[in-house]
């Protein structure tokens, strides 16, 4: 029997003032739980706002983690490529990461990735080590170039802010899901060439609505929510090509 | 509007705290209480920007009609990290993304207050200065409803990748001046309803030249300067360049000094510089209507308060045309003289010295255009505009 009182949420990722996207959504979605009512523990990874600052890298981060979340209800964690890219490890350590995450993501009753940077993040995996809990979700942002915003100065960005000259975030918040059923989930490719519309029909319906909610061509972003209720082994990759790249 | 909700977010409180950020949120915030708005002030339970200690008690305790909230800051174990990265930054070396993180969230945080902000219903909030954590890491949770006064000075900090976001973000910006405002826009997106607001000062009720002699026994005319006695002021250039014009010219002028902070060792007996240390408040007025000149030589001002005080006593003001804010209000008033380099400042001195009546001439159009443009009324006037803009676009 859970103890009666205010639910308890962890969030994990960059928090203010960190500039970036991400900071900005771990600063909403604290809000958001706040507002509900829950008591809100935030986590970071460097000194910001949040409540503690823990390494988060590698295999300690996952078993911190895994320690910060016993007793929660729900674990919200906004995926920093750096905690779970290779970084020159090991496949056997890799290895290890990888299902140190997935046991993390075990111990609270519900928990949600958020994926932001698709594009650096290249491919997110996590060993979970037999089905998925049902209470896993894995929130995908991609942010779209807009072609026609203007650029940041030349070698003079933001840390942490979007890379790509002419990316905008502004309709980050965007609602659209696009939901796969857990069977279909490894067949499923998020594939957004960049800046043109993405290839795919359901992704087309979603460029579609976005357009005509937000009225500016070339201008979206996109939030595809994944269940994993039994897939075993999550492998969600985006192959995105960088403005002006080739 | 009367019942429209008010934050204001400042890291320092009080009638103790010296700055002109903290000066310029407590004014405005009794002044809007006093016009209708509910006001409430979040701050930190410090009143030091040397120690930020936790010298005051949290909790919530009233200033007049204004609601008072305090958190206390969290302080890591040790400086010597945060001093590393803030050396680095003095010396105008370029920082990582995570360098500028560890910088602005590794001396000092309070996230007390921004749980409080999480939940919290005000229609806006206002932030001050820039620098402060309580601006940097607590505006983005409530960017909606927040209204950003940064007090940009042309200092490196102003440039970090932290900062540039942060006008854009909010809901609104207040500004002292145009040159802040313009020195926004050259450092990243302003947000969308920027507003030179200014700041209030308040009209002495009198101004009493011979009180403040006879008190402080000072009987030769002097030049004045009032503030922290520091070099980002430009206090040490000013007093070394006063000693060497003192030494070779004929000067007829001493220089009399209060404000905080200690005075350099080789200048506490230096001749003619008279230290008053902190004076009483109702001896200020007084002691700018006693000065033959009030000299600025800040290049670090959004505002230059001191400068309104000295016009509104009938004293001109001489100052480095180095600083855009107060050469753009010495500009527009006609009401002082900028100088350009150690020679010009001795050579002004020296005018001012032997010329009584040229200074007082000079200062005449002085107090009218502090009363024209930055009585607390007027000011006030466009903060409660800005605010109900503020309000309405969030309640359309």
């Amino acid at each position: 029997m859970r103890p009666a009182g205010p639910k308890r949420v962890v969030i994990v990722g960059p928090h203010p003032p960190a500039p970036s996207a991400a900071a900005r959504l771990c600063a909403r979605l604290a809000a958001e739980h706040a507002r509900s009512g829950a008591e809100v523990l935030t986590v970071d990874r460097l000194p910001s706002a949040a409540d503690r600052a823990v390494p988060l890298r590698g295999l300690a981060g996952a078993v911190a983690v895994a320690r910060l979340a016993r007793g929660a209800d729900h674990l919200e964690l906004v995926l920093e490529p750096c905690l779970v890219q290779r970084d020159g490890a090991r496949s056997l350590e890799h290895r290890a990461v990888a299902v140190a995450w997935g046991v993390a993501l075990r111990v609270p009753r519900s928990a949600r990735i958020h994926v932001l940077d698709l594009v650096d993040l290249r491919q997110l995996e996590l060993d979970l080590d037999g089905p998925a809990p049902a209470g896993l979700e894995i929130v995908a942002h991609v942010a779209v170039v807009d072609p026609t915003s203007p650029a940041p100065p030349a070698g003079d960005r933001p840390g942490g802010e979007a890379k790509d000259p002419g990316t905008t975030w502004e309709a980050f918040g965007a609602h659209v899901a696009v939901r796969a059923s857990a069977d279909r989930l490894a067949g499923l490719s998020l594939r957004l060439p960049l800046p043109t519309p993405p290839p795919t029909s359901r992704n087309q319906q979603v460029v579609d609505h976005l357009r005509s909610r937000y009225g500016r061509p070339g201008h979206f972003a996109v939030q595809v929510v994944l269940s994993t209720k039994r897939l075993g082994r999550t492998v969600l990759e985006a192959r995105g090509r960088r403005p002006g790249g080739s | 509007m009367a019942e429209a909700s008010i934050a204001f977010v400042t890291p320092r409180y009080g009638d103790r705290v010296i700055g002109g950020s903290e000066a310029v949120m407590r004014e405005a915030a009794h002044g809007l209480a006093t016009r209708g708005f509910d006001v409430e002030v979040l701050t930190t339970c410090a009143w030091s920007h040397y120690t930020w200690a936790n010298d005051l008690p949290a909790g919530t305790t009233r200033d007049g009609e204004v609601r008072v909230r305090r958190f206390p800051i969290e302080h890591p174990s040790s400086l010597d990290a945060w001093a590393k990265i803030d050396v680095r930054l003095n010396d105008g070396e370029r920082l990582t993304a995570e360098e500028e993180l560890r910088w602005a969230s590794g001396r000092l945080r309070v996230p007390a207050l921004y749980h409080h902000l999480l939940t919290s219903s005000h229609d806006a909030v206002v932030f001050s200065p820039y620098l402060a954590w309580t601006t940097v890491a607590c505006a983005p949770v409530v960017a909606d409803r927040a209204i950003v006064m940064p007090c940009f000075h042309d200092e490196r900090a102003a440039r970090l990748g932290i900062f540039r976001g942060l006008l854009g973000g909010g809901a609104a910006a207040w500004f002292l001046s145009e040159p802040e405002r313009d020195l926004a826009a050259s450092i990243g997106p302003v947000g969308p309803r920027p507003c030179v607001t200014g700041a209030g000062v308040h009209v002495p009720s009198r101004h009493d030249a011979e009180r403040f002699r006879a008190r402080y026994a000072i009987t030769r005319p002097f030049a004045l300067y009032a503030g922290r006695r520091e070099l980002l002021k430009g206090w040490d250039r000013l007093a070394d360049t006063y000693l060497a014009a003192r030494a070779h010219l004929d000067l007829d002028l001493d220089l009399v000094t209060f404000g905080a902070n200690e005075l350099r060792e080789d200048l506490r007996h230096a001749p003619g510089i008279i230290d008053l240390g902190a004076i009483p408040d109702q001896d200020v007025p007084d002691a700018f209507a006693a000065a033959a000149v009030y000299v600025q030589p800040s290049r670090n001002e959004s505002f230059s308060r001191t400068v309104m005080e000295s016009w509104l006593a009938g004293t001109p003001v001489l100052a480095d045309g180095g600083g855009a804010v107060v050469a753009w209000h010495v500009r527009r008033s006609q009401a002082g003289l900028l100088y350009g380099d150690d020679h010009e400042l001795a050579r002004a001195l020296q005018l001012f010295g032997s010329r009584p009546e040229v200074a007082r001439r000079l200062a005449a159009p002085g107090r009218s255009y502090v009363l024209e443009n930055y009585s607390w009324d007027v000011v006030l006037d466009r903060m409660a505009a800005s605010l109900l803009d503020v309000c309405l676009a969030r309640a359309s």
